[in-house]
């Protein structure tokens, strides 16, 4: 099994393109409406590693490519427990390859589907003027720790003996405070000025603030 | 075959056993299926047949007893012992947004085999039926009809030296006949190392092994003939059901 067969889930990205289309939604609803709203009520004060003052627009960008990313991650491995249903699973066991390895060569090309989101995400307008540096497309790429924790933890929860409609829900309550709870909405020391505890929560919450 | 015996039976179990939690289902278990055999493994609902199997694919750890494939351990060898076994599920495990040509390469792959060779191998059974090449339509869900007979094909591709057949579905009559015939003549290639293990009453000719399993131990073993000469009975069916005591033996 070698990097150049696509395999299944390349193959599905390649022909699923209203999924993809579909996962850039949220994400630019937040950009379009809330982001916009908030623009006269929310400014950002000059925070690390910005150097100048900074509009919310600006500031949200990053933390919505990371819930893609995240989102994506996690939701990666519902397609285990659809294969473990479909009997797809079982195939992949009986395969003489370590464990490891195909596990490895199924989550590869998982996060590099997701990384042209992001890309996509981030040259929609909009979020043109707020886009990263080029280096930052490049990094998009990268295997990230966060997106491997994600997908890490969604395996973990699949291992259960679980449906794939039951998954998602564990899913949902599992993905939308991983993103909530962090620094990628609000800045921390705006967090810490209503409640300390949120604070104490989001600055611990490894996710969407290290993606970013 | 590298570091394998070249005497060594294709399938051999000795001594296996297996617990769920609270229940014992498997009670030394033991059979020898020798190359070049079509060995038929028979027992009621319950006898055991889907936890020996998933011992012997590896989807379980085998704790209590060996199981060898051409003399290599399955627990201890598994690379190498998987690579020697070809598996037709109960599900066809055809991914149904790919097509059958993008099935077999995935399955190319995960065997570590060339995808050209799915090319010219995948061709053979497609010939049988008449048609020049391996479809290429969009999708397998279209081909749902004949997912079967393509997952019957696909365990073959990478010649291992042991198929285990779990199931009939979705094989019509002529894919049948026409499978179990290409299988029982690739018995004896390769030099006589294939074997097949089925569950299926059906196909057993009186030169085949029969191995009989009733609630977790290994009643009978041997040539379809002598177990018929044993019991005193005219079919395999007979014999089954006088070894077992019947439906609610």
């Amino acid at each position: 099994m070698s990097a150049r067969d696509p395999g299944p889930g390349g193959l599905r990205f390649l022909h699923q393109r209203e999924r993809f289309f579909g996962a850039l939604v949220r994400p630019l609803v937040w950009l379009f409406i809330f982001a916009a709203g908030f623009r006269s009520i929310l400014g950002v004060s000059i925070i690390p590693p910005y150097e100048t003052y900074i509009l919310y627009e600006e500031y949200i960008v990053p933390g919505l490519a990371a819930m893609i990313l995240l989102f994506g991650g996690m939701q990666s491995s519902l397609s285990m427990v659809y294969d473990r249903e479909m009997g797809s699973m079982r195939l992949l066991m009986v395969s003489p390859f370590p464990r490891w390895y195909l596990l490895l060569c199924s989550s590869l090309p998982v996060h590099w589907c997701r990384s042209p989101r992001c890309i996509c995400f981030s040259l929609s307008p909009g979020s043109g003027t707020c886009g990263p540096p080029p280096l930052g497309y490049l990094l998009c790429f990268q295997p990230c720790c966060c997106q491997i924790d994600a997908r890490r933890s969604g395996l973990f929860l699949s291992s259960g003996d679980q449906t794939a409609r039951e998954f998602r829900r564990c899913d949902e309550l599992r993905d939308f405070p991983m993103f909530f709870a962090s620094s990628a909405l609000y800045p921390l020391w705006r967090i810490r000025d209503s409640s300390v505890a949120l604070y104490e929560i989001c600055r611990l919450n490894p996710s969407p603030g290290r993606l970013s | 075959m590298n570091g394998a015996d070249a005497t060594a039976a294709a399938l051999e179990l000795d001594g296996v056993g297996f617990d769920y939690p609270g229940r014992r289902v498997l009670e030394d278990v033991s059979f020898s299926v020798p190359a070049g055999v079509f060995c038929v493994l028979l027992g009621a609902n319950g006898a055991g047949k889907t936890t020996l199997f998933s011992l012997i694919t590896r989807l379980f750890l085998c704790r209590s007893g060996q199981i060898r494939i051409l003399g290599r351990d399955v627990r201890h060898e598994a690379q190498r012992s998987l690579s020697q076994l070809g598996v037709v599920f109960q599900q066809p495990t055809l991914d149904l947004d790919l097509t059958v040509r993008q099935n077999l390469r995935y399955y190319c792959a995960l065997q570590g085999l060339p995808t050209a060779i799915c090319g010219s191998r995948a061709t053979t059974p497609w010939a049988l039926w008449g048609c020049s090449s391996v479809p290429t339509t969009r999708r397998a869900s279209s081909a749902a009809d004949s997912a079967g007979a393509w997952s019957c094909w696909r365990a073959m591709l990478h010649r291992p030296a042991c198929c285990w057949r779990t199931s009939h579905r979705g094989l019509d009559i002529h894919s049948r006949q026409a499978i179990v015939q290409q299988v029982r003549d690739s018995c004896s290639q390769d030099g006589g190392r294939r074997a097949l293990a089925t569950h299926l009453v059906d196909e057993v000719r009186l030169e085949d092994q029969v191995v009989v399993i009733h609630r977790g131990r290994v009643l009978a073993q041997g040539r379809a003939a002598k177990i018929l000469a044993d019991t005193g009975s005219a079919t395999v069916h007979d014999a089954f059901t006088a070894l077992t005591g019947g439906p609610d033996g």
